[in-house]
């Protein structure tokens, strides 16, 4: 007989993981990898990903001509948040900028602005504010109309209500100057002033909310496909039917695989940090401790899924489909881009069984609210829960007979 | 004296296909026993089961005393497989490969040393124990894999065609070195579809589409040759020296079979055939000068043995 069946089973986990790691110092390539391409994909994607709408560019029709028009249009063309296209000769001409989307905003100031703008504010001094900027007829004063690009229909919301914005801040501008030449101060017709206070993230820089993101899907995405991969290749290779047949059992094998690739993640997670906060600036409040902790439960879903993949996958093209298959559902569907609230309710309870939508809030409240388990144990419980179904499923399949 | 390996109606569909129609094997112990065939004829699969792999569809197999279906965590403890493709750790070196399957089988210490010494030594690969697998030539990575096969002391190996593509002389230091693993009291069943290596084993058992079509001692397969074999060849100074003849045109008078084989004809005759045989030759082939008597090797045993079975189902060899 054997010596005792204990120490010989977790000998066993020990001779897969020393292994493992002989050959992944092996692998230089991979290992440069490993930690080259999250730094450069957090870097590039740090400047890419952002939610907020810059440069928008805008053309104006001036039918007009006159010293309001013209003065509204500077308003314009000086804001930096448009990138100002110049005057387009005609309605047809500003079409076909749209079209061949040159700009996504077009901006048509009727013939007579100037003038309807003065007997408006002629006739309806004081209570009815000035000229109408709506898009429809609303009784006098003068009418703009404005032509969006809506195929991008957030940005497209966005931007306009930005001109609208700066249209008004014009509009309140003017009205300000012509009640004061009158004598009255437009803060006394108007009595109500908002004093905003931004919290966690005063300068609501995107890149405070995106950056924790990144990080999530970089963890994600290296353990999910690297496990995937390291069992594939074993089966690609023929060396996990050698396995087979010794006396290691299919939870020796999936297990020493996941660990060195469950410290590789909380590698990675280190440098995102490193990066998020040394180059990007953004802080992180939380606790390192808690927040590996956090990592550990999320991790045993994203290691899980590479496992189930490689169960069934016979090569690793067919691995690196499968994982890119769930990775895009549960990184749509986490909140990463598009906020969860947002989505129709079953989609919301669907993304209840999402990890990534878990370990995404939970990095970002330890980021800039510095949370901890006090606040997140029910997003912990969460993740411990569908990791450990994930995990258990995964290594239960695994173990029937390979092949 | 209970056999290492017992088979009895064993089959298995593999894709769709029946790869094992119920075939029924004795391997002795001791015993270098080798399962020849055509590519497709069923020997993986069956190595496969064997090596507890795969569960067979029906039939049974005792194994070291063993039922497969219920012992194959105690059976894996004492055989050892090599899989027809290599399959060790191109990354890790000869020394690492086999460090790791001595940890897997929970050899440690000074037994552990020594035992990787010998293996070295005896698969001639001391000098090369630095250099990583992945770098070994073709026959030293087979001597590898089995040197890691054989790393817990086994009772019985099972080699799925270890030769295929190496070389002739790695072939033939491949099958002494089998040869010594018989001598010291291992039994080995190899699959081959080389017939010089079947002549070196002490039993055979020929597969083909599935079944067992014959089996014996390289003797007895000799002995139960029932044709008269001639070697045809053409005249030395004939245009065309080397002889053809194609598969699908029938066997010249009172022939059961002619095939090409190192560049002359082999024709077997059936038996109480009268008259020249060089004339009844020469109809089917005219180029041919000379009719010599020739003892059959195993190779024409199991032409012989194939052409009975494949008359009556197609494809095959």
């Amino acid at each position: 007989m054997r010596p005792s069946e204990p120490s010989r089973s977790s000998n066993l986990f020990r001779v897969i993981i020393g292994k493992e790691f002989a050959q992944l110092r092996r692998d230089k390539t991979s290992l440069r990898l490993m930690i080259m391409v999250p730094m450069m994909q957090m870097l590039l994607l740090g400047y890419a990903l952002t939610t907020e709408v810059k440069h928008t560019p805008v053309a104006v029709v001036d039918h007009d001509g006159g010293p309001e028009s013209r003065s509204m249009i500077r308003a314009v063309s000086n804001n930096p948040l448009f990138r100002f296209r110049g005057n387009a000769a005609s309605e047809a001409d500003l079409r076909e900028m749209l079209d061949r989307g040159t700009v996504k905003l077009g901006l048509i100031i009727p013939q007579g602005f100037s003038r309807q703008l003065e007997s408006a504010t002629r006739f309806g001094q004081g209570g009815q504010g000035p000229a109408t900027l709506g898009l429809g007829p609303k009784g006098g004063g003068a009418q703009l109309q404005l032509l969006v690009d809506g195929q991008d229909a957030n940005s497209a919301g966005v931007a306009r209500g930005y001109l609208s914005a700066v249209l008004n801040q014009w509009a309140m501008h003017r009205l300000g100057a012509r009640l004061e030449a009158a004598g009255i101060r437009l803060d006394q017709l108007i009595p109500l002033s908002t004093d905003t206070n931004v919290l966690f993230n005063p300068l609501l820089k995107s890149t405070w909310y995106m950056i924790p993101g990144i990080a999530v899907i970089l963890v994600t995405m290296v353990t999910a496909l690297l496990t995937g991969f390291s069992i594939v290749r074993e089966k690609e290779a023929g060396t996990l039917e050698q396995l087979m047949v010794t006396p290691l059992k299919p939870i020796h094998v999936v297990v020493g695989k996941a660990v060195p690739f469950f410290l590789i993640g909380i590698v990675e997670l280190m440098v995102a940090l490193t990066i998020a906060q040394l180059w990007f600036h953004v802080p992180f409040r939380g606790n390192y401790l808690t927040l590996i902790a956090f990592c550990a439960c999320y991790m045993l879903s994203s290691l899980g899924i590479g496992i189930f993949t490689s169960t069934v996958a016979r090569t690793q093209q067919q691995a690196l489909f499968i994982i890119w298959f769930f990775l895009l559902f549960f990184m749509l569907l986490s909140g990463f881009f598009l906020p969860v609230e947002n989505m129709p309710h079953w989609v919301q309870v669907v993304t209840l069984v999402n990890p990534v939508r878990w370990f995404m809030y939970v990095l970002r409240e330890m980021f800039l609210k510095g949370s901890g388990f006090a606040e997140l144990w029910r997003e912990g419980l969460a993740m411990l829960g569908i990791g450990f179904t994930v995990f258990t499923f995964s290594v239960l399949k695994f173990n029937r007979k390979a092949g | 004296m209970e056999s290492i390996v017992s088979i009895r109606s064993l089959a298995k569909d593999h894709a769709g296909e029946k790869a094992l129609r119920g075939i029924s094997l004795e391997v002795p112990d001791p015993c270098l026993f080798g399962l020849i065939g055509a590519d497709g004829a069923g020997k993986s699969t069956l190595m496969n089961i064997l090596a507890t792999l795969s569960d067979p569809d029906s039939g049974e197999v005792r194994m070291l005393g063993l039922d497969l279906r219920k012992g194959f965590p105690r059976i894996r403890d004492d055989i050892g497989y090599m899989p027809q493709r290599f399959s060790l750790y191109q990354d890790l070196s000869v020394l690492e490969n086999l460090d790791f399957f001595a940890d897997i089988f929970g050899i440690r210490g000074k037994a552990k040393a020594e035992r990787m010494d010998h293996l070295l030594e005896f698969a001639g690969l001391a000098p090369f124990k630095g250099r990583r697998a992945g770098l070994l030539s073709g026959g030293m990575k087979q001597k590898l894999a089995l040197a890691c096969t054989l790393i817990h002391h086994p009772k019985l190996l099972l080699l799925d065609e270890p030769t295929v593509g190496v070389d002739p002389v790695a072939r033939r230091d491949f099958w002494t070195m089998l040869k010594s693993l018989r001598a010291q009291g291992i039994s080995l069943i190899v699959s081959t579809p080389y017939m010089d290596e079947a002549a070196l084993c002490d039993s055979l058992a020929l597969l083909h589409q599935g079944a067992v079509i014959a089996g014996g001692s390289p003797a007895e397969m000799l002995a139960a040759y029932p044709y008269r074999l001639y070697r045809v060849e053409a005249a030395p100074d004939a245009r065309i020296s080397t002889l053809n003849y194609p598969g699908d045109k029938p066997p010249p008078p009172g022939f059961e079979l002619i095939y090409p084989s190192g560049g002359s004809l082999h024709a077997a005759e059936k038996p109480g055939q009268a008259g020249d045989p060089l004339g009844r030759l020469r109809l089917a082939v005219p180029e041919a000068a000379s009719a010599t008597m020739l003892e059959p090797a195993l190779e024409d045993c199991f032409f012989a043995l194939l052409s009975g079975k494949t008359a009556n189902a197609a494809g095959g060899a």
